[in-house]
């Protein structure tokens, strides 16, 4: 049933170490901030209700690890995203340079149908930092790579001001909501009507 | 048999078919509100998990399957409670799973909307749930489980602020319940290891390693408590995490947690428990990378220090670098295996450390260094190729942090660790501090600093033991060399006599250098001193009583005895320079002993050393040039010196050779200063003995080849009669030069079978430098002289009668091809005047003379004189030609004069010459090319109302000029209109307004014009498709690139250079290596010779991502032993650039001029030369 399905809808957020990933995901769901530095391990996820057009839908956010020696079990949870989020720090110019490695990366091993057309947003984050005067990267410049990507849509945030957050996350949801579900249609053989038709495999131990 | 991982595969799929059957049936319940069945078949569906056959890796794609799966369930369960059913009664309904994986899977789905509910306290279901996951034993199954509890209280915890805070419940046991299930996870990963075979140990160690996200996790989930701060990090955290990581004894999980603690908390928390950290450490297993830990801890840290300095005193306060120093100090004493450059990493680490937080502590860094001297001490020299990078990034650091080595030489263990490197290391390392120095600019301004800065870089200044000398590379050696050199420069102090002491400590040092260093380092040596010399050559008097320390007399006394040290080289012609630089600087102290001793040195070099015959030509010409400026020299010694020089030069190898020579020593007679030697007599001497030894080498000439030889050395002479006449040397008379002027015009004549044009050119100008100065002369002197000029005019003119009837037969006179040449020369006087003789000859001036002569004014500028030429012309019977209306309208363009091209236009248009398309023409490409635009719109506008069609030619014009000089919609318009009169656009023009779009960047644009004019054109080549392919490539629109490239192939072009070089260097940039070999394979197939461009393409891509050396694998494709040439058409460059092995190579070509240059021998000098600059700027 498609209705409960589309009641979820699947985040991901990519982006390179310290550009303040678990940061948005703590402002936007909890309003907090803290400025101190903590690596995420593996992936990690918050949920948060959101009403679009009278109707309420969950939105799944998954926060996952920068640094690559924290991401040991491989990226499964990538699978059924609707939306994938890429995260740089407008002060680090890496950070906006490894966006194609990150956003590659993702429709490879996420394999969307149509991943010319599957939606990202690309956010740049900490334009507070030192009032805008250590940013590197310009908004120009975003822009225009994300216009050369089929027009992502792009936000300038600030997770400690709480800048711009909420608005970013909004066209998160409306885009994940866009993205049609690949619904993997699964019909079983026979309609097997005593149920548990398949034998059981037995495994190792009785746990 | 199916190998291990396909049998996986085959798991996992079946895995997942059966848990996609089961969800689809539980969907279904789900949507009848069937409870029941949902449970039965949601468990049947987390059977699944229960299997053991797969890896961590592809039992987490399981999990995952199901943990969406479990989402719906957890809605569905929410719905229900809401509907009002019990979530007590379904916490206890799903107990009744009959498997206890599946059942405690349900459990925690329903504890997480128990929770939510609030029906109890949060603390007693987690505790529930956390105590009944023991039920699963099984170390994968289990690390999964209990994952899944983590995730799902993960948003539930008692936190802080958080709305399951109460009463009962407290952050105190939202910490317990994860550190619980953190010390559970933690037994479960540990003990995995013991179960099994033995043989598969490897196996199970990588798949632990696949797990230990699941346990580090519960790291991360306690970092993010909120309501965990430093006190209960400190009380409660740390040490329960601590214990469980000690306790363990398990090398893995030890690292790893450490590792994991140091990450995901805060700097604080780190500063404020640095002595429980680090005193865990030691308690570790032996065989654990502390090192490794320890770095990451002082990175952490370090950077923490660099984000603000607010937060410095938090590191005084805790002394961290005490703490740090000592548990380092520790863990290299316990761990007596750990290899050497372990240990000096760990010193990096810590030093980086002390630089960022106590960059005042020089006493801290010093300590450091001592450390890690004593560690390596009563070890041999470092082998170890990574323990002396290392070694390397330590002694940089302090440079790099203080920019001034003047600070790291106050540091005692600096100079004793590069003691402990290799030579080559050790040279290194010097050129890191002089590239410091250099950068900074650091005045090093004692002896002591320099005695203690060459005592730091010996490695270059010496050799050092056990190294031959042989083994070095030229280019390094050479380069090495020179940083030395530059470095020398450097040294300064205003004090003379501190400056004498640095000078001589350098020059202590330098002397030990040996044959090979000392060509390099004493010239600067020596130019150093000589500049201290020429600050005291103005106070230099003998100051009465008082004892000067540093004299003039000293120092040249110093440099004499540098100087001879290169006798030991040997390199006579360095020497004979540097003492002729002494001899010089000696005049200028008005030291006339120094001065000629160092002469005297300087002859007897000559004399005794320099064999080369080439080499004396050149000693002998800087002998005669500095002994011209001497005027120290009283007349005795001057003459001896002098009577010496004119002696060699006449001795010299070659005729040519000594004719130069002497004439050359004419000026040691005469020089023009107030007080300068004048004695004409000499002068005229050596100018009649060089004229002689000229006449026999000419002579011999004629022996040997049966021709004359070169007039260019009468004409030398000539040159250097005309200096000394305008000197007013009065032994110079017109005669003389008239004289010499006849004879090298016979020779000349008689040279007619290898005429030399340079030597025609020197004549030519020689003259003309004649005519101004006799001009210049006229009222200075009464002479004779200026009948000179119109003797030289008839001279002229005989010359060419003779010349012109000689050659061709002719029976009236052409002068136009003469005042031409007079035009081009700049000569319009002379022309003219031959102009007027002609005419008082009555000779007749022809339509070609008029026009040459106009043209020769026009072109040098006398516009009042070209009109009445021209009116003289046009008002003739001659009808002028369209290419001398070209080259006219071109001239007064050039000057502007833009009224006077309409004037001829109007001229010629009223007359109806027939000429009218042409000129109008004309006069549009003419306006055009000088960027008149309006100009040339109006005079094209004439044409048309005039009736006049515009022809291919100029309607192209048109649109080119106005794609150079006008905005992209003027462009557009201009085109539109060559459209619309049905004239096909051409090659020229169709490249410049790809041009103008391509300055633009408006690729799209590009590509809907190239569309326009139509890509199946044949008569352009591949022009327009290149063009087209480059639209995309600008862009990087490598899927549209490449199907426009077969589109191409398939309309019948076939690619030629342009076109793979345009793909190649679209793939080159975006490190598309594959596409990139398919397309060097393509062209080879396709016979189309790469060019430097293409070569560029690879050598770029490979090294941009630093694969030097595999590009080779490319380039054997090609033939690497070629000439190098560029044969891209330009306009790719104005989208691309040219790449850096392109431009640098083409610099390369230009520069050298070597010939048998090829592509494998530019590549490697440009392999080596970045790897050079890579090796310098280290990065570590």
């Amino acid at each position: 049933m498609a209705s409960r399905r589309r009641m979820l809808l699947k985040v991901i957020i990519l982006g390179d170490s310290g550009v303040g990933k678990t940061s948005l995901m703590n402002q936007y769901v909890n309003k907090k901030f803290s400025n101190q530095y903590k690596a995420t391990i593996g992936a990690d996820f918050l949920t948060k209700e959101v009403q679009f057009e009278d109707r309420l839908f969950t939105l799944q956010i998954w926060d996952t690890a920068g640094q690559e020696r924290f991401q040991s079990l491989g990226v499964a949870f990538y699978r059924g995203a609707d939306c994938c989020v890429l995260v740089y720090d407008v002060n680090v110019m890496k950070s906006f340079d490894d966006l194609n490695n990150w956003r590659e990366e993702f429709l490879i091993q996420a394999s969307p149908s149509d991943p010319e057309n599957f939606p990202f947003v690309v956010l740049g984050n900490k334009i507070d930092v030192d009032g805008g005067n250590s940013r590197v990267v310009s908004e120009k410049k975003a822009k225009a790579w994300c216009a050369s990507k089929g027009n992502i849509p792009y936000f300038e945030t600030s997770a400690k001001e709480g800048f711009n957050v909420e608005a970013a996350f909004e066209c998160i949801a409306k885009n994940a909501l866009k993205n049609e579900p690949e619904e993997e249609i699964y019909l079983p053989d026979t309609i097997d009507v005593v149920g548990g038709g398949r034998q059981q495999r037995s495994s190792g131990c009785e746990c | 048999m199916l190998s291990d991982a396909e049998d996986e595969e085959k798991w996992l799929a079946e895995g997942i078919a059966g848990l996609q059957h089961n969800a689809f049936y539980m969907h279904r319940a789900l949507d009848a509100n069937n409870i029941r069945d949902a449970l039965k078949y949601s468990a049947q569906m987390l059977s699944e998990l229960r299997t053991s056959k797969l890896s961590p890796h592809k039992y987490y794609e399981l999990y995952m399957r199901s943990f969406d799966e479990l989402r719906k369930l957890e809605m569905f369960f929410k719905e229900e409670t809401k509907r009002g059913c019990s979530v007590i009664d379904l916490y206890e309904l799903v107990q009744h799973a009959g498997n206890i994986l599946p059942r405690l899977y349900l459990l925690c789905t329903v504890g997480s909307v128990y929770i939510k509910s609030k029906e109890a306290p949060a603390k007693d279901v987690l505790k529930d749930l956390v105590e009944m996951c023991r039920g699963i034993q099984h170390p994968v199954r289990g690390l999964f489980l209990r994952s899944y509890l983590a995730q799902i209280s993960r948003d539930k915890l008692p936190d802080i602020g958080s709305e399951y805070e109460g009463d009962a419940d407290s952050v105190v046991d939202a910490v317990d319940f994860v550190l619980q299930n953190f010390t559970e996870m933690n037994k479960l990963w540990v003990r995995m290891q013991h179960q099994g075979p033995v043989r598969e140990k490897e196996k199970r160690e990588k798949e632990r390693s696949e797990l230990r996200d699941l346990v580090g996790k519960n790291l991360h989930v306690l970092s993010q408590i909120e309501g965990v701060d430093l006190e209960m990090y400190k009380e409660t955290v740390l040490p329960r995490v601590l214990e469980q990581v000690v306790n363990c004894k398990d090398e893995l999980a030890q690292y790893y947690l450490m590792d994991c603690i140091i990450q995901v908390f805060p700097d604080e928390y780190h500063l404020q428990t640095l002595e429980t950290l680090l005193g865990a450490c030691p308690q570790l297993q032996p065989t654990v990378d502390i090192k490794t830990v320890l770095s990451r801890l002082m990175e952490r840290l370090s950077n923490y220090a660099a984000s603000s300095t607010e937060v410095l005193p938090e590191f005084l306060q805790v002394e961290a670098f005490a703490k740090l120093s000592n548990a380092i100090g520790k863990v290299i004493e316990a761990q007596v295996d750990m290899p050497i450059v372990g240990a000096i990493s760990l010193y990096v680490s810590l030093l980086t450390f002390t630089l960022r937080v106590h960059s005042d502590r020089l006493d801290y860094v010093d300590q450091v260094l001592g450390a890690c001297v004593k560690k390596l001490s009563g070890k041999a020299k470092l082998e170890d190729n990574k323990a002396t990078k290392q070694i390397v990034a330590l002694l940089s650091a302090p440079l790099e942090k203080y920019n001034d080595i003047v600070t790291a030489l106050k540091l005692s263990n600096y100079p004793r660790v590069m003691d402990h490197l290799d030579t080559g290391t050790n040279k290194v390392m010097a050129v890191v501090i002089i590239q410091s120095i250099m950068k900074n600019t650091t005045a090093i301004s004692t002896s002591d600093k320099v005695e203690a800065l060459f005592e730091l870089m010996k490695g270059l200044i010496k050799d050092m033991d056990g190294t031959p000398a042989d083994e070095l590379d030229d280019e390094d050696f050479k380069e090495e060399q020179n940083s030395v050199a530059r470095l020398i420069h450097m040294l300064f102090n205003e004090d003379p006599e501190e400056m004498f002491k640095i000078i001589c400590t350098v020059r202590r040092h330098i002397l030990q250098g040996g044959p090979t260093r000392l060509p390099f380092t004493i010239p600067p040596l020596v130019f150093t001193t000589l500049k201290l010399v020429r600050r005291l050559q103005g106070q230099d008097g003998d100051v009465a009583g008082e004892e000067v320390p540093v004299t003039p007399k000293k120092i040249f006394q110093l440099l004499h005895q540098t100087i001879e040290a290169l006798s030991s080289v040997p390199s006579p012609e360095l020497a004979l320079r540097l003492y002729l630089q002494c001899a010089e600087a000696a005049n200028d102290c008005d030291l006339e002993p120094v001065a000629y001793e160092f002469f005297t040195q300087a002859f007897i070099l000559y004399e005794e050393e320099i064999a080369d015959s080439k080499a004396q030509v050149t000693a002998i010409h800087l002998i005669i040039g500095t002994l011209q400026r001497m005027n120290a020299f009283g007349v005795e010694n001057r003459d001896t010196l002098t009577h010496k020089a004119t002696g060699y030069s006449a001795k010299l190898l070659k005729k040519p050779d000594q004719c130069r020579a002497v004439y050359a020593c004419s000026h040691l007679f005469w020089v023009d200063d107030q007080d300068g030697i004048k004695d004409g007599e000499r002068v005229l001497l050596c100018l009649k003995r060089a004229l002689r030894i000229a006449n026999a080498a000419q002579q011999m000439a004629n022996v040997t080849r049966g021709s004359s030889g070169p007039v260019t050395l009468f004409v030398e002479i000539l040159n250097k009669y005309l200096y000394f006449f305008e000197k007013g040397n009065p032994q110079i008379t017109s005669k003389a030069i008239k004289d010499l002027v006849e004879l090298i015009m016979t020779e000349m004549q008689s040279d007619n079978t290898t005429s030399d044009p340079s030597a025609d050119a020197f004549f030519a100008s020689t003259l003309r430098v004649r005519v101004s100065l006799s001009l210049s002369l006229q009222h200075k002197r009464n002479h004779n002289n200026d009948n000179r000029n119109r003797q030289l005019q008839p001279q002229i003119v005989q010359r060419w009668n003779r010349q012109e009837s000689a050659s061709i037969k002719h029976s009236a006179l052409d002068y136009a091809s003469l005042i031409r040449m007079l035009g081009k020369h700049g000569m319009p006087n002379v022309a003219m005047q031959l102009f007027n003789g002609m005419t008082s000859a009555s000779v007749l001036p022809r339509y070609a003379t008029l026009s040459a002569l106009m043209l020769c004014y026009a072109d040098n500028g006398l516009f009042l004189d070209a009109q009445a030429m021209w009116s003289e012309i046009i008002n003739s019977s001659f009808v002028p030609e369209i290419e001398v209306i070209s080259d006219l309208m071109d001239a007064y363009g050039k000057m502007g004069h833009f009224d006077e091209i309409r004037r001829i236009l109007h001229e010629l248009t009223s007359r109806d010459l027939g000429l009218c398309p042409e000129v109008y023409s004309l006069a549009i490409s003419c306006f055009g090319k000088l960027g008149q635009l309006e100009m040339m719109e109006a005079t094209m506008k004439e044409m048309v109302s005039n009736g006049f069609k515009v022809d291919s030619f100029t309607g192209n014009a048109f649109v080119k000029y106005y794609s150079v000089f006008g905005s992209l919609t003027g462009m557009e318009a201009a085109y539109g209109r060559l459209k619309r009169s049905r004239i096909l656009i051409e090659k020229e023009a169709i490249r410049a307004i790809a041009s103008a779009y391509i300055r633009q960047r408006r690729f799209y644009k590009l590509g809907e014009f190239l569309r326009d004019v139509g890509l199946g054109r044949k008569n352009t080549g591949n022009l327009l498709w290149n063009l087209l392919l480059l639209s995309y490539a600008a862009n990087f629109r490598m899927k549209s690139l490449q199907r426009e490239f077969l589109r191409m192939v398939d309309a019948g072009f076939s690619p030629d250079l342009n076109t793979f070089n345009i793909r190649a260097l679209a793939f080159s940039r975006m490190s598309m290596f594959w596409d990139l070999h398919v397309s060097i394979e393509h062209m080879k197939h396709e016979n189309v010779a790469p060019d430097l461009v293409t070569y560029g393409c690879i050598v770029d891509a490979y090294l941009s991502r630093r694969l030097g050396r595999n590009s080779s694998f490319a380039l054997k494709k090609m033939n690497v032993d070629r000439h190098p040439l560029v044969l891209t058409d330009p306009i790719v460059f104005e989208v691309f650039g040219k790449g850096d092995f392109h431009s640098s190579s083409e610099a390369l070509l230009e520069s050298t001029r070597q010939k048998g240059l090829t592509y494998s021998k530019l590549i490697a000098i440009y392999l080596k030369k970045q790897y050079r600059s890579n090796q310098i700027f280290w990065n570590y």
